[in-house]
């Protein structure tokens, strides 16, 4: 039974982080197959700040594509695994809003079991760890480029993620922020919605791109790289559009730190 | 079983899965400040003029007859009507039969709908939102507030409270009265609709105008 | 329920399989008057500090209010029969039908005035009463406009959005014999007087229910345009049609829904008109038709309950950025946007509706806006999970052992990169074919497919001997 009173979900943060704990990695499927890259940042920034990070290699998906499909006993398979993987692993941290979002905020809707809800609870996107957890504000870093952020819309309303990557973002040195107009739209991608609805998916990326066009940037910086996908996939293809870059926020944080 | 019977039984049974839930608070929708009635006159004129309503302000009733007349004069009406209500009365009272007709029982709506005006009585002025709380009990009332072209509505001062809340207590009340019949309405400007591409547009159904006479 | 009002032919969203369709097809006005309408009323949102207690308050009354509808149905019931009023009870659309027949009927009545009722529409009351030879005008100027043009309300508050200022122009010149013009003042001028006949020789007036409160008899009806004071008091009889979630347990409750109701759907602190009528005025008849239609259905899960606390505000529609591209028809029933993704396949069954909960991206926004704080994105993905197990276009054999598949590949880490293996061998090699089928040619119509980098990212960390791969502390 899912009984929602809004607002963002509860996280595990008691007890508070010590300095020099270790964090786990949850790198996801796309991720770790398409932008290694990000994954790499991601150990660099935990790494740089104090965390030493561990890469539990048995992982491999959170079931979000089976959840959101309503395939939920098929995705409660594929969870338990995730548990077991992560079961003695107090911090969690993970370049993906959406993915963290499936872990606190769904995990509980296909199996109330407290130790999967607990596991759940224990997942940090990226930046909300940086800043809330670590308390980093600051990551040193150099990206002298015209970037827009964009938020998932799961990082946004699911988790509540919406400071941590701002504030991040302006303490990278040469970096120009432009501001998107219409910020919170939808980029259409919707995970399984892309293919599903594609006319739709494509005219909300459609206009994504013109915001990102209308805003001067030359890059689009998101921690969550699945909307990137999307959007950068919209870029790609016309010509007007193929020199705007898609970036993980996780690389523009660890951008020219030695 | 009927269908009252069938449905009740179905709403039970849905139900019977769920947690009983204790009724809650009232909520406070607003707090009430200490506004004067000098501010709470400024407020409800602004924002029924924010809405188009139009405000005519008279220290008496004297004055409100003056204007009355010189409203009727400037607009070219002919006939207006009215609800037959204490405050009605007292502006219009003295007025001719060739000036104003009052409420009947009875009374056709296509006569009512040929009036240039409808005056009607306040019970209350809502100040945060520029509304006027009318008391129709016959559909002769009703129908003075939405039939004629032009809704005039007279009230005091003295009948200005804040906002909604801070006159509820006294609009529940009435309305929880077994014998009260027709309506409340509460009307915040002249009619209006935005249907056609989202274009504010004035007077669509019921009166272009709304006139508060603001006697005090 | 049988759903032959579901109206498929444009309905994109109700095809079990449209990967290869263009969706959009709601207009330029629609998509720039909702978007115009969703930033001024976050802005009116935003103004007041009370807001989110407001949300919250209303969703606990309304949760308290379907927790013991039966018992405020029944105290409803009997406070506005002490009015004067006569409360029918119709279990379906085709009974309420019959019973709003029987009191034309009883009443030799010709002729109808509708106020807008979304309940009405649900019934398809105005087919009724053609195929009963009574003439039923609409009187809300946006449903008047799209009964004249024969087509479907595209929004719940505003019907005509789909229609710019000429095609009205050109409606009301072909239908109403006026010259043309697409000016907005001249339009509205055109219906207020057509409309102005229609109230004045009706014979029964037609309303919905916004709020009907248990405690005093009340039936509270808001509106902007002075069509439903007219409809409802120009006939001699009036007969008001409400969903069985309508009942408020209290008049005290009132001030916060009438404050969320006007600034969520329209913007204004209140609308123009509220009516608070004390059961049936004197000399005029009143009717209450209370409508289950589906609603019990509803009600059993859990889950979906919710979905019965809305109020109609219509400001999930105009969040929405599915809906202002697609317009209101794509979801081929009464109620379009957010909540008709829940409301419809609540009402009309899974079996029929079962692939509107999927027409969504979960971006969330409606839930946002909601004003009665409805979980809708919660709500959708669980209508999913019941649509691929209930009867539905979307439970499929095939889809099911796909997912099994998926699953199994992906619970096990030899597996996993097994299946990535193939994955990423696919996206390599898809750029050499000429044409993509199914999913993958829906993503490669207009984007292209992420390049495929060299050795994924757990085999990198694991040729780093100083990786820590298990060791939790």
């Amino acid at each position: 039974m899912i009984a929602s009173t809004g607002g963002p979900a509860p996280r595990q943060d008691d007890p508070p982080y010590q300095r020099g704990e270790p964090a786990a990695l949850f790198i996801p499927c796309y991720i770790d197959q398409f932008y290694p890259k990000t994954a790499e940042a991601t150990a660099r920034l935990l790494t740089r700040h104090g965390t030493p990070v561990v890469y539990p290699d048995e992982q491999t998906c959170c079931g979000q594509p089976a959840f959101n499909s309503g395939y939920w006993e098929e995705a409660r398979r594929v969870i338990r695994h995730f548990c077991n993987v992560f079961a003695d692993h107090r911090w969690i941290v993970t370049p993906s809003g959406s993915c963290a979002a499936m872990c606190r905020v769904f995990f509980g809707h296909v199996d109330p079991d407290e130790r999967i809800v607990g596991v759940g609870r224990r997942v940090f996107e990226l930046t909300e760890f940086l800043v809330d957890v670590l308390g980093v504000t600051d990551t040193g870093a150099t990206f002298p480029h015209k970037a827009a952020l964009h938020i998932g819309c799961h990082t946004r309303r699911e988790l509540g993620v919406v400071e941590p990557p701002q504030r991040l973002l302006q303490s990278v040195r040469g970096l120009t922020h432009c501001e998107l107009p219409n910020v919170e739209e939808c980029c259409g991608f919707g995970g399984t919605f892309s293919v599903k609805m594609a006319g739709t998916s494509l005219a909300m990326g459609q206009t994504k791109v013109e915001n990102i066009v209308k805003s001067g940037a030359d890059v689009v910086v998101s921690p969550d790289i699945s909307c990137l996908m999307h959007i950068g996939g919209i870029l790609q293809r016309n010509a007007e559009t193929q020199h705007i870059q898609i970036k993980h926020i996780a690389e523009v944080l660890d951008a020219g730190v030695e | 079983m009927n269908a009252r019977d069938a449905i009740l039984q179905r709403i039970r049974s849905g139900l019977s899965t769920g947690a009983p839930v204790s009724p809650p608070p009232v909520p406070e929708v607003w707090p009430t400040t200490d506004a004067s009635t000098e501010q709470l006159i400024e407020r409800f004129t602004g924002e029924l003029e924010a809405v188009q309503g139009e405000i005519v302000r008279c220290a008496t009733m004297q004055e409100a007859r003056q204007k009355l007349a010189t409203l009727h004069g400037e607009s070219q009406w002919q006939r207006i009507g009215s609800a037959d209500r204490p405050l009605c009365r007292e502006l219009a009272g003295d007025l001719p039969p060739e000036q104003v007709v009052w409420a009947q029982e009875g009374w056709a709506s296509n006569e009512i709908g040929e009036l240039s005006a409808g005056l009607v009585a306040a019970e209350r002025l809502l100040a945060d939102t520029g509304t006027c709380v009318v008391e129709c009990g016959t559909p002769e009332e009703r129908l003075l507030c939405y039939l004629p072209p032009v809704c005039v509505v007279i009230a005091r001062v003295e009948q200005l409270a804040e906002h909604l809340p801070a006159a509820w207590e006294e609009i529940a009340r009435r309305t929880a009265e077994p014998d009260r019949r027709g309506e409340f309405v509460l009307i915040t400007g002249p009619s209006r609709t935005a249907d056609i591409e989202k274009i504010l547009i004035l007077g669509v159904h019921g009166p272009k105008r709304l006139v508060v006479i603001l006697v005090g | 329920m049988s759903a032959e009002n579901l109206h498929l032919e444009g309905a994109p969203f109700l095809k079990r399989e449209n990967a290869g369709l263009y969706e959009p097809a709601g207009s330029k006005s629609l998509g720039e008057a909702t978007e115009r309408s969703s930033k001024h009323n976050r802005a009116i949102a935003a103004e007041i500090p009370y807001w989110q207690d407001w949300r919250e308050a209303a969703r606990q009354i309304k949760s308290y209010t379907v927790a013991n509808l039966d018992k405020l149905l029944v105290q409803f019931e009997r406070s506005i029969a002490a009015r004067g009023a006569e409360v029918l009870w119709a279990e379906n659309a085709e009974e309420a039908n019959q019973l709003v027949l029987q009191i034309a009927r009883e009443h030799d009545v010709q002729s109808v005035v509708k106020g807008k009722s979304m309940v009405s529409e649900e019934m398809e009351l105005n087919r009724t009463f053609e195929a009963a030879g009574i003439r039923a005008v609409e009187t809300d100027l946006g449903e008047y406009i799209v009964q004249l043009a024969r087509q479907r309300p595209t929004h719940i508050v505003t019907p005509a959005l789909h229609l710019s200022a000429e095609d009205v122009g050109r409606i009301f010149a072909e239908t109403l014999d006026e010259p043309f013009s697409a000016n907005h003042q001249h339009l509205t001028n055109v219906a207020r007087k057509h409309l102005r006949e229609e109230y004045l020789e009706a014979d029964m007036g037609m309303s919905g229910v916004n709020f009907a409160i248990a405690d005093t008899g009340t039936l509270v009806l808001i509106e902007n345009e002075g069509n439903g004071g007219l409809s409802t008091s120009t006939p001699p009889v009036h007969v008001a049609l409400m969903g069985i979630e309508k009942v408020l347990p209290s008049i005290n409750y009132l001030p916060v829904f009438l404050t969320l109701l006007a600034r969520s759907g329209t913007g204004q602190k209140l609308t123009t008109y509220t009516h608070l009528i004390h059961g049936a005025t004197p000399g005029r008849k009143l009717y209450i038709i209370i409508l289950d239609n589906g609603r019990t259905n509803v009600l059993k899960d859990p889950a979906i309950r919710a979905s019965l606390h809305c109020i109609r505000c219509g400001g999930c529609l105009n969040a929405c950025p599915v809906y202002r591209r697609v317009g209101g028809w794509a979801y081929g029933w009464v109620y379009p946007g957010p909540i008709g993704s829940i409301v419809t396949p609540g009402l009309v069954g899974l079996d029929q509706a079962g692939t509107l909960p999927f027409a969504s991206s979960l971006c969330g926004a409606c839930h946002e806006v909601c004003p009665l704080k409805i979980d809708i994105p919660h709500q959708l993905v669980h209508l999913r999970h019941r649509a691929v197990n209930e009867p539905s276009p979307m439970n499929s054999a095939v889809d099911r052992l796909t997912w099994k598949l998926w699953a199994w590949a992906m619970s096990g880490p030899k597996r996993y990169r097994l299946a990535m293996k193939a994955v990423r061998l696919g996206v390599r090699l898809a750029r050499f074919l000429p044409w993509h089928p199914g999913k993958l040619g829906a993503w490669t119509r207009g984007r292209e497919l992420p390049k495929v980098p060299g050795p994924a990212f757990r085999s990198r960390f694991s040729r780093n001997p100083n990786a820590n791969r298990n060791d939790p502390r």
